[in-house]
């Protein structure tokens, strides 16, 4: 079998072809570098956070009437919440809240706008195209908070209602990304090869040409996560997503500002957390999307 | 394709996006868990009282009967009325409008002072040090959440220093012996025309915070653009024979490129311009602000739905008009852009 030799090298050159753009990035970036080492680390905590924690109870949520608002200090980093908890143990257990969140939001997103995308892309100039296309349109052409609150107010308040609305507003980018590239796979000799087999349309579409158009689109979206932790959070901070006690970052926030006149540290911890987390995310993915493609915008949360 | 068809295409295309927004909300809002007919009864309402407002809300009659009457009522301008308040939300949207507005025409004031000499410098120096770190600057501004950067605003310059005040759009003290009359909405200009100096100076003084915090991101996204711009006509042939005529490089940079440099950047800083109105329900939210980001943020923890549906729709549309804006500008300026 000829053709399905050709096959195999062609999808292999071009998973190859990713993993090396990536990897010149990180050697010649010490920034990116940097940044991938500092999202690691969040990863790190994100999963361990409950054994990591100094103080394991207070993420429960539950109450220490005597420890309240306590300034930072060695035993407690970031200082105590008006429940007396250690906010640098929330902060911490806050790692892995935020990053399901945007991980969740980046994979429900793309197992939406994928799909619809490469059906786009491989039925390019038709009805079904223009139908898809139009409608992103209509998404694109708006900041995602605006109707993130829409939808979310729709739901209720509600970390999972917070994170189905974004994906809502933001599935759209990756169909438009996915459209793109599944319009210049079609013309692959891969596919062509697959047709004069005889390989069905919807074979074509969703065996050969999705698993080839996702790597590019993978590292994009795994950027995306930053984004899409900042816009979440900011859902929290107007009260549509995660409810107290959750160590939610932009929840914390929110009760923080309660307090700014005489505790400074509640509200500034969390929301610095978003920013270095976010930024890193930000970071790396300004140095790789240079290489993949230059035209590509950093994402905005509104 | 001529510039007519564009700007018809453009414009058919904004009116899409506007009906679908319009469209989502619509069957958004009829899928709210709780009962507008209910909220609208008010507390603990009889269910006498439930039906007369389901009928009087038209919410008996069949969905796409209210969808239509919906649509009607939107291209008269009508866009519902506050379950909290009972007042007209246009009505409300036009009042809260000139604060938003105040607030974001003067961030965007202080990101393009900022950003565009920040812009110039980064391509002059590429890839030096300075070129770095207005890169990360700039990618921060994308990254740093409005929300918080507000806060730490306020526990630095009002909290720790108590140079700068914390909330608001006015000291209170000085509105009771200098009232500030009402013309355009827009408090530094109605201060300023009727002379009240002590109004004005306060206003001024409660600008600075919030307009600093929302100015970060088109901050970040004007220094990117320009900068992108600039390097992409420093290596043009026109500069090359500027600099070997003997003109001087700052006459170069500033009169040759940066006029050429500027036109590109221009729509994408002009949607930040636009986008700055959602950052503004954040940051209104935190400096209790009194604009259209105040009533939606308050709206949001009232559950008044017309009043979040109506402001989605009304910033929608504002989005929409500028970018179509900005694309028939760029087209009309820029012989260069493709269409």
């Amino acid at each position: 079998m000829e053709s399905g030799k050709s096959v195999r090298r062609s999808v292999g050159r071009h998973k190859f072809a990713e993993a090396r753009i990536v990897a010149s990035v990180l050697r010649r970036d010490p920034l990116s570098v940097g940044s991938l080492a500092l999202i690691l680390l969040v990863v790190f905590i994100g999963i361990f956070a409950p054994l990591i924690a100094p103080y394991k109870e207070d993420i429960l949520g539950i109450p220490r009437p005597g420890f309240k608002f306590l300034p930072p200090s060695l035993s407690h980093l970031f200082g105590t919440d008006y429940l007396g908890r250690d906010v640098f143990s929330l902060v911490l257990m806050g790692a892995r809240i935020s990053l399901m969140a945007g991980l969740l939001v980046v994979v429900l997103s793309l197992l939406v706008g994928c799909p619809l995308g490469v059906i786009a892309g491989y039925f390019r100039g038709t009805v079904v195209d223009e139908a898809i296309m139009r409608v992103t349109d209509i998404f694109l052409a708006l900041p995602p908070l605006l109707l993130a609150i829409a939808i979310a107010a729709t739901l209720g308040p509600g970390l999972e209602n917070a994170m189905i609305a974004t994906a809502i507003s933001w599935w759209p980018w990756y169909t438009r990304l996915m459209r793109a590239q599944a319009a210049s796979l079609r013309e692959r000799p891969f596919v062509e090869a697959a047709r004069g087999l005889g390989v069905s349309e919807l074979a074509i579409v969703f065996r050969h040409i999705l698993p080839n158009a996702l790597a590019p689109i993978i590292v994009q979206s795994t950027m995306d996560i930053g984004s899409a932790i900042l816009l979440t959070s900011a859902l929290s901070f107007l009260g549509l997503g995660a409810q107290p006690p959750t160590p939610e970052w932009g929840l914390m926030v929110n009760l923080g500002r309660q307090h700014i006149r005489n505790y400074w540290w509640y509200a500034t911890f969390p929301g610095l957390a978003i920013f270095v987390t976010v930024m890193a995310f930000n970071v790396l993915g300004d140095g790789l999307r240079k290489a993949l493609d230059p035209r590509l915008r950093m994402r905005r949360a509104w | 394709m001529g510039i007519h068809t564009y700007v018809a295409k453009r414009i058919a295309l904004s009116a899409l996006v506007i009906l679908g927004t319009i469209t989502i909300t619509f069957f958004l809002s009829r899928m709210v868990p709780s009962d507008p007919a209910a909220l609208w009864a008010g507390q603990h309402p009889t269910i006498e009282e439930v039906r007369k407002a389901r009928v009087m809300l038209g919410l008996d009659q069949p969905l796409h009967v209210q969808y239509f009457s919906y649509l009607t009522k939107l291209m008269q301008g009508d866009l519902g009325v506050s379950i909290r308040f009972k007042r007209s939300i246009l009505g409300d949207l036009l009042f809260y409008l000139p604060a938003t507005l105040e607030l974001i025409i003067a961030g965007f004031i202080i990101a393009l002072a900022i950003g565009i000499p920040l812009g110039v410098i980064s391509a002059v120096k590429e890839n030096k040090i300075i070129d770095h770190l207005t890169r990360t600057v700039s990618i921060a501004g994308a990254s740093i959440p409005v929300f918080w950067l507000g806060i730490v605003f306020q526990i630095i310059f009002f909290g720790m220093l108590g140079i700068l005040p914390l909330t608001g759009r006015v000291s209170s003290e000085i509105l009771i012996a200098n009232p500030i009359k009402r013309i355009t909405g827009f408090y530094l200009i109605d201060s300023l025309v009727t002379g009240n100096w002590a109004a004005f100076t306060s206003v001024l003084v409660h600008l600075v915070l919030p307009a600093i915090t929302i100015a970060t991101y088109p901050l970040g996204l004007c220094m990117r653009m320009v900068r992108a711009s600039m390097i992409e006509v420093l290596r043009e042939n026109y500069i090359r024979a500027a600099r070997a005529s003997g003109i001087p490089e700052r006459t170069i940079i500033f009169r040759y490129a940066l006029k050429n440099a500027i036109v590109p950047a221009f729509t994408a800083i002009g949607l930040s311009f636009a986008y700055s109105i959602t950052g503004a329900f954040l940051v209104e939210f935190i400096f209790s602000w009194g604009g259209v980001g105040s009533y939606i943020t308050y709206a949001i923890t009232t559950i008044d739905y017309p009043v979040i549906v109506g402001v989605t729709i009304f910033v929608c549309v504002f989005y929409v008009a500028i970018n179509l804006f900005l694309d028939i500008f760029q087209a009309v300026v820029d012989p260069r852009v493709k269409y």
